[in-house]
């Protein structure tokens, strides 16, 4: 973690009474700028949940939280609404932001209800532009 | 279809409504607007005005500054990019941007030391750091109130306030979230000539427990 030089002691230090959250942290640090460049990283809760095991759900929300914060900038939440058949279409924050049947219209999107709307967008984070570019300076040094 | 329903955002919402702290995450991500910005973070403030309070025996004694660097450290766990000290304007004690960096609040924090030195408070917080610029026109008062009975003080502040006559147009009103603990005092910033919002809020710190 070459460029991320003092990530390990500040969540150290941030959860210095939740050890179990600073570990989730680094964790998902370790994997994310592993090879962040290079992979299109989709990670869902599911999936970071089988990567780092963690104690409760509780600790993870909390280690998502503090990674996908200003402060850290490692991950950036993403939204897609799922159709039918599978494929995804990207939704910008901003719509969703705005309400589920201003988001269908955006998409162009049959809206019946907020839940039936909301059970078909994943949720799933992504390094932020800022990682992918801090890995890309270090594997081209 | 594709099975999403672990990932989804009904999941996420689900989660949301049954956790407090899973709710704020959820409307952290997508404040999008100065006014959903400060409703959470306001909401995330007084959490941790709560965790300090909890931990009053540490900082019935502490300066403002270590009162401040805990409650940065806490907002930084909470998506925040929160800094104590930094220059704008001057060395303002908390600065807070969001997720999107144009939500930016500024905040002094004090110690009760009496009326005077909390209205020097405001008036560095509004003349000299705070530009009262469109989305920029919020800001807090952090009471640290490590003598007895902190509503009583924090009364005392409220009323010295409105006696203030540096603050044009100077209105203050309950704070409905916090009535007891905090308030609300808007008057026309002088750089941008708009109104300017702070929010003060008591920080009760005593301990002198009797056994």
């Amino acid at each position: 973690m070459a460029d991320f030089p003092n990530f390990s002691d500040r969540v150290g230090r941030l959860f210095n009474e939740r050890p179990e959250v600073a570990r989730i942290c680094k964790e998902i640090a370790d994997y994310v700028l592993d090879g962040a460049s290079t992979r299109d990283l989709h990670l869902t809760l599911s999936l970071l949940r089988r990567q780092t095991h963690p104690n409760s759900d509780t600790d993870l929300l909390i280690a998502v939280q503090y990674l996908t914060g200003a402060d850290a900038e490692l991950l950036e939440p993403n939204y897609a609404y799922v159709d039918d058949s599978g494929e995804q279409f990207p939704i910008a924050t901003e719509e969703i932001a705005k309400g589920a049947e201003a988001a269908a219209a955006a998409l162009g999107v049959e809206f019946t209800n907020e839940e039936e709307f909301d059970s078909r967008v994943l949720v799933y984070f992504s390094p932020t532009a800022h990682v992918v570019e801090t890995v890309r300076r270090r594997e081209t040094v | 279809m594709q099975d999403i329903s672990e990932n989804s955002f009904a999941t996420f919402k689900r989660l949301a409504a049954a956790d407090p702290q899973t709710n704020l995450l959820v409307r952290r991500l997508t404040a999008d607007t100065p006014g959903k910005f400060l409703d959470v973070l306001y909401e995330d403030l007084d959490q941790l005005i709560q965790t300090l309070q909890e931990r009053k025996q540490i900082y019935n004694n502490a300066s403002e500054d270590v009162i401040t660097m805990a409650l940065v450290d806490m907002l930084k766990q909470r998506q925040y990019q929160a800094e104590h000290d930094p220059k704008i304007g001057g060395h303002v004690d908390i600065v807070v941007r969001g997720r999107n960096p144009k939500f930016l609040w500024l905040g002094e924090a004090k110690r009760d030391n009496g009326p005077a030195w909390l209205e020097e408070g405001m008036e560095q917080l509004c003349t000299r750091y705070a530009d009262g610029s469109a989305g920029r026109d919020h800001g807090g008062i952090l009471v640290y109130i490590q003598g007895k009975k902190a509503h009583q003080i924090f009364q005392n502040w409220r009323t010295s306030l409105a006696d203030c006559t540096q603050f044009d147009e100077l209105t203050i009103a309950d704070c409905p979230r916090n009535p007891a603990m905090a308030f609300v005092s808007t008057h026309v910033h002088s750089t941008s000539g708009l109104p300017y919002h702070v929010r003060h809020m008591a920080v009760g710190l005593y301990h002198q427990p009797l056994k």
